[in-house]
């Protein structure tokens, strides 16, 4: 049953189909896993839940299911699932459960998925290495004195420490992909608008995106055809045609122009990291692409602009959280604005905190043109390199972080230097793109390394298509954790 | 710029937050690290218009139907004061 763990979604599906395995073998599998894996991946293990949902598809087996049917998959706890906790990794919604499935639980739900429960995070997705869980941190399954990166730490670690075959997280500055590149994952962060955000717990609702970390790249095609849909219930769901990403997936990448913006590889990049990326151009120009190095002077922008605006977002949305409706309510108080003060300062964490009175600062009077409508103004600068960048090529290759897993601690006191980490990735939330990390190599000590492929607006498939091209020629994303 | 512990109180009296005395100077010391790193944006013009966002859409709109509203208990249970068929709080106005 080792050899089963190592599977990929789609070789379980496949042999789920076949019968060479059952729905409820492979689920009691993962739920053995999870538990005993010790690395605090999970908040919430649906064990009842999933045998019986095991049992049910099992049952219902007739030959026409989809490729992930009777997958054990999880989800991130920040995504709402009827009569299921929901924390957020929070003590404010320690004891919140949803009346409601997300949009994409009911996706998984009619694709046949299996969820095993909810994964561990960053306390409202605030965070980039999920260490601020209210449920303490994720262990890295490379290296428990590590952290698994965030703020979707949970779901990579679950799937790199094999407790299930895919997760979903989600990514509003890098939270799908760090984790990815620091678990030797793929993970995906789908343009903006194609998977819909009606049930996910918003952090910053211009940024935030659902997506999948998986073990490749065909993976995150069959996941994503799964969940990506327009919802007329997001207003901010794009119409488009979905559904044919894994059917048309290639790895003839002959001529694609594949861009190395050389502003993300100077002074400030671990050198194995720099290595690394640059060998996965020279494998991309072996197979055919045409690599070139362009000018992405932005740089400077892309942190300062999304902790701007990220955090301005966060400010209003949680805003919700008052101790009235859901989520923690103080027992002691004298009136009504105290019941709201109590309520959320007992309720929210340290980086939390933080970040709502950063998001206030920036938005009060005598400070939103200097700092919020800059952003907004950095924002479209951003944007519009990116169009340039894509005028000149098909796809953009840089590293997803500037170093491989940080060491459990290391970058909780100083926020400034955790917030410099996402440097690579938050270009794609403020520009609202598709972007993939996938392994491209690893550390001195072993670390997995990510590569990251950022694409055009709706570009998923040239993005998948160049990353299932690169793991077709190499190894990477087979080396699996030593544990 | 400079980030008081007046200005840090101040905001956190606007998100409706508690700080502690022994927290503020830390906090502002963070916070005034955060807004000199921002400062690269100083040059910039502001945007008064919006963030030139890759995707637009026009508004989403729905038929004028009725539909049904969720139901009262499933919206109440998460709630740690509700009486049944209200959301229960302090006195607000006198």
């Amino acid at each position: 049953m080792e050899d089963v763990k190592r599977l990929t979604a789609l070789q379980l599906g496949k042999a789920l189909r076949a019968g060479e395995l059952s729905i409820p073998e492979v689920t009691a599998l993962a739920l053995e896993e999870a538990r005993c894996a010790g690395d605090n991946a999970f908040i919430t293990l649906t064990e009842e839940r999933a045998m019986e949902r095991a049992e049910a598809l099992q049952q219902r087996r007739g030959g026409a299911e989809g490729p992930l049917y009777g997958v054990p998959m999880a989800l991130k706890d920040n995504v709402c699932t009827k009569d299921v906790p929901t924390t957020c990794a929070s003590r404010m919604l320690e004891n919140f459960v949803p009346s409601y499935d997300a949009a994409v639980v009911e996706q998984l739900v009619r694709a046949g998925g299996v969820s095993i429960g909810k994964t561990n995070m960053d306390e409202f997705a605030m965070g980039s290495t999920s260490e601020t869980s209210f449920f303490g941190p994720v262990l890295n399954p490379w290296d428990r004195e590590r952290a698994a990166g965030g703020s979707s730490g949970g779901s990579a670690a679950a799937v790199a420490g094999r407790s299930c075959w895919y997760a979903l997280g989600s990514d509003t500055g890098g939270s799908i992909r760090l984790p990815a590149a620091h678990c030797g994952l793929t993970g995906i962060k789908p343009t903006y608008g194609t998977v819909s955000r009606r049930g996910l717990i918003a952090h910053a609702s211009s940024l935030d995106q659902i997506g999948p970390l998986c073990k490749d790249a065909a993976d995150c095609a069959a996941v994503l055809d799964a969940i990506r849909c327009h919802d007329p219930l997001d207003a901010t769901s794009r119409k488009g045609a979905y559904g044919r990403l894994l059917e048309n997936l290639t790895e003839d990448v002959r001529g694609m122009r594949i861009g190395l913006p050389v502003d993300c590889l100077g002074a400030g990049v671990d050198h194995r990291v720099r290595e690394a990326v640059l060998a996965a151009a020279e494998v991309f120009s072996g197979l055919g692409a045409r690599v070139e190095e362009i000018r992405f002077p932005v740089m400077e922008y892309m942190v300062p602009a999304y902790y701007i605006l990220a955090s301005a977002e966060a400010s209003s949305n949680l805003a919700r959280y008052d101790g009235v409706k859901f989520g923690r309510r103080a027992e002691e108080y004298e009136n009504l604005s105290d019941l709201y003060r109590k309520s959320r300062s007992e309720g929210f964490g340290a980086e939390v905190k933080r970040r709502i009175l950063l998001g206030t600062f920036v938005l009060s009077a005598g400070y939103y043109e200097a700092y919020y409508q800059k952003a907004l103004r950095a924002k479209a600068l951003i944007a519009e390199a990116y169009r340039e960048a894509f005028s000149q090529c098909d796809l953009l290759l840089t590293p997803v972080a500037p170093a491989t897993a940080p060491r459990l601690g290391e970058q909780l006191t100083d926020p400034v230097q955790m917030y410099l980490g996402d440097i690579y990735t938050v270009g794609a939330n403020l520009a609202g793109l598709p972007a993939l990390s996938m392994p491209c190599g690893r550390d001195g000590s072993g670390l997995p390394i990510g590569a990251q492929l950022v694409g055009p607006a709706l570009g998923e498939q040239q993005v998948l298509n160049a990353a299932h091209a690169f793991q077709r020629a190499t190894d990477h994303h087979r080396e699996g954790a030593a544990q | 710029m400079e980030m008081g512990r007046e200005l840090v109180l101040g905001m956190a009296e606007l998100a409706r937050l508690e700080v502690a005395e022994d927290e503020l100077d830390e906090l502002a010391g963070q916070m005034e690290r955060m807004s000199a790193y921002m400062e690269v944006l100083g040059s910039l013009e502001a945007d008064r218009e919006g963030g030139g966002e890759e995707v637009s859409e026009e508004n989403t709109l729905r038929e004028d139907r009725v539909h049904p509203s969720a139901a009262r208990e499933a919206l109440l249970k998460n709630a740690a004061g509700a009486d049944g068929e209200m959301f229960v709080v302090p006195k607000a106005v006198d």
